[in-house]
């Protein structure tokens, strides 16, 4: 039997959106348990400096503050992975509707910096200073970006930056995936991503110039619920 | 004197510099890489009784360090730290590692597993 992923995704593509869901909680859910390993490390940290000021050697001030910070820097860490999981858990509650796409971009990219970082690579988001407002499937959108960014992860290696960005305006707004690398890089192969932007109704491109390879998502500023 | 020498590799640079300083109050000797390429470089010119090893590491994943380093040094136990629920969930799962430790760690439980990779004993 192939296990393949691509295979499945081409054999049962409803069921993408579920293995989507699924690699987000998994990847979010790590940072988690990164987090929470380090606040029990810094308790652990405490309770030997308490055992050591039992036995009569006092604790340093800077490490009771190292310690504090510690606490404070990790507990807000794990504030914010929360939030933006919570919020993209919320985004399939109504998953027709309008939204605002910079929020949508800014959340999704809180959440996939880790599947960057992890090649080495460095994520940037460039956001429009007016807000893109359309109407369309949000949970869908999502799931062409991360899948457009899987593409360009493919190409990615360590020292490249990957740059994610609302180009164009309100009325024709795109989404553009852009891996800023030095390298020679293929052309990205949109055809698999093709079978699954029919719902939002969005066209894709793929480019590359002088250092720079991409790929660009329309997003129409209305798709009605019927689309597909 | 240290009992023994380990090298943690793993990108979260808090919880492996909290970790050391923890087994330094026990007398153990410990350091850290943040990446596999740099805990390869490191092994060819220190010596090290046990390696911790994340799996999930930036640029050369764990389970690709992990060869390398059974390769290069065989004598070298490897435990492998995981944030993985379950362990048998691991898509991925290197061959070579001595055990895999769940994350959160308990330093004692660490330092048993240590103890028994190194001499080869079960716990």
């Amino acid at each position: 039997m192939n296990n393949n992923i691509n295979d499945i995704e081409d054999r049962y593509p409803a069921d993408t959106e579920l293995k989507f869901s699924g690699t987000i909680i998994a990847s979010s859910t790590h940072e988690l348990n990164n987090v929470i390993s380090i606040l029990n490390q810094t308790g652990g940290l405490l309770e030997d400096f308490l055992f050591a000021a039992e036995n009569g050697s006092p604790i340093p001030h800077e490490k009771l503050k190292n310690i504090a910070d510690k606490i404070r820097i990790h507990s807000e860490r794990g504030i914010e992975i929360i939030k933006h999981l919570n919020k993209f858990a919320h985004s399939s509650d109504l998953m027709h509707g309008p939204f605002n796409l910079n929020d949508l971009i800014e959340n999704l990219s809180a959440l996939i910096e880790r599947f960057v970082s992890l090649k080495g690579a460095a994520l940037s988001i460039e956001l429009p200073s007016n807000k893109i407002e359309v109407t369309n499937f949000p949970f869908k959108v999502q799931q062409v970006i991360f899948m457009a960014l899987k593409i360009i992860l493919s190409n990615t290696q360590k020292g490249d930056s990957v740059k994610l960005s609302i180009v164009g305006n309100e009325s024709n707004s795109k989404i553009k995936i852009e891996l800023v690398t030095e390298r020679e890089c293929l052309l990205p192969d949109l055809s698999g991503l093709k079978n699954y932007t029919g719902k939002i109704n969005a066209d894709l491109i793929s480019d590359k110039k002088s250092g720079s390879v991409f790929i660009e998502i329309n997003i129409p500023a209305y798709v009605s619920n019927e689309s597909a | 004197m240290s009992e023994f020498r380990v090298l943690f590799v793993d990108d979260e640079k808090e919880l492996v510099d909290t970790l050391v300083e923890r087994l330094q109050y026990r007398d153990i000797e410990a350091t850290y890489e943040l990446n596999g390429a740099s805990a390869i470089e490191r092994l060819r010119y220190e010596k090290f009784d046990v390696v911790i090893l994340d799996l999930k590491l930036p640029g050369i994943s764990g389970a690709e360090t992990l060869k390398v380093i059974n390769k290069e040094h065989p004598d070298i136990p490897v435990l492998i730290i995981t944030g993985h629920g379950s362990v048998a969930e691991i898509e991925d799962m290197p061959k070579g590692a001595i055990e895999y430790l769940p994350k959160p760690i308990n330093i004692d439980d660490l330092i048993g597993r240590m103890r028994s990779a190194i001499t080869g004993n079960e716990q």
